[in-house]
């Protein structure tokens, strides 16, 4: 998946200028620089975090948790400024949750205070859900909970974070065929779900 | 975990959804997240409106360096999960619902539409 890497060299040009020197910015430590990108991250990965998670604090957690990771200037130096940073966030931070979801020494963000570079308070832990807000329904969420761990990722990563079949196998480090497969039979398998929503103006499965 | 043809179904979603570059999708992808901008400009909150790529700009691709940083054991290596890999396979061998394509791809929309707030 990843051997055509140097053939596919990037050679686009630094467009996003601004947002380059927001992240290197924060990679040094700005501290506004930092508050400004961890806003970004609450923003674009909040409602990802709620739907990997079953339970709203678990989210919470897994947001901060991967925020801690993506917020690392070894990993903002990944950042090239050739196309939006929340572009960045969405593949990087998928990643960081993947991460914080498999660690076994995770922390309870609950019980403390964020802290970020330099020590410096992050947003309380419960900005990043605040701000997504979660309208999907009890019955899709529950049809989402039922699907292998795996699924529900790839589900996440394409429909809610809207990744392109590449960029989800690149984040999941997943066979992109396998991406694939696994997105199609989800849906075929959340159409129940979808169908028995409330406000459902066709019910695609009844046909 | 193998890679599984994936047989009929979706195709890879148009590009546009997220395009090809891992740096990021475009700016309509942008204010569906709530991040108010005038076009093209990604975000008001980063900045003034980036300069237009050049009209003969080559295809978007992936990002080397994200790319580089996501594989292998840099800082963002993901760590194994033999259980989940092997669950997922067994679900995917399990026998397939009869879906029409059509049908999937409406599903997919509506999802889309539920999960991802736009």
């Amino acid at each position: 998946m990843l051997h055509n890497a140097a053939a596919r060299r990037d050679t686009r040009p630094v467009a996003y200028g601004r947002e380059l020197r927001l992240a290197r910015e924060a990679a040094g430590g700005r501290h506004d620089a930092v508050h400004e990108l961890d806003g970004l991250c609450d923003r674009v990965l909040g409602r990802a975090a709620r739907r990997l998670a079953r339970v709203p604090a678990d989210a919470d957690d897994l947001l901060q948790e991967a925020k801690a990771h993506l917020l690392r200037p070894a990993v903002l130096d990944a950042y090239e400024g050739r196309g939006p940073l929340a572009g960045f966030v969405r593949v990087a931070g998928m990643r960081a949750m993947m991460i914080a979801e498999r660690s076994s020494d995770r922390r309870n963000w609950r019980d403390r205070v964020a802290f970020g570079l330099d020590g410096m308070p992050l947003g309380s832990p419960d900005d990043g859900l605040a701000a997504a807000e979660d309208r999907a329904d009890p019955a899709l969420v529950a049809a989402l909970d039922r699907l292998p761990a795996r699924a529900r990722q790839v589900v996440v990563a394409i429909a809610v974070l809207d990744l392109s079949y590449r960029e989800t196998a690149v984040a999941l480090g997943m066979p992109i065929g396998t991406v694939s497969s696994t997105y199609n039979r989800a849906l075929a398998s959340l159409r129940r779900g979808l169908a028995e929503h409330p406000g459902a103006p066709e019910e695609v499965a009844a046909r | 975990m193998s890679e599984i043809d994936p047989g009929q179904g979706l195709p890879d979603p148009p590009e546009g959804h997220g395009d090809l570059s891992l740096e990021g999708p475009g700016p309509e992808d942008l204010r569906e997240d709530g991040i108010e901008a005038p076009a093209p400009a990604p975000d008001a909150a980063l900045g003034p409106e980036p300069a237009a790529p050049a009209a003969d700009a080559p295809e978007p691709a992936l990002s080397q360096r994200l790319e580089e940083t996501l594989s292998g054991t840099g800082p963002l290596a993901l760590p194994a999960d033999a259980s989940a890999d092997a669950e997922l396979d067994a679900w995917l061998a399990g026998p397939a619902p009869d879906v029409d394509p059509a049908e999937l791809h409406e599903i997919d929309l509506r999802l889309r539409e539920r999960l991802g707030g736009g």
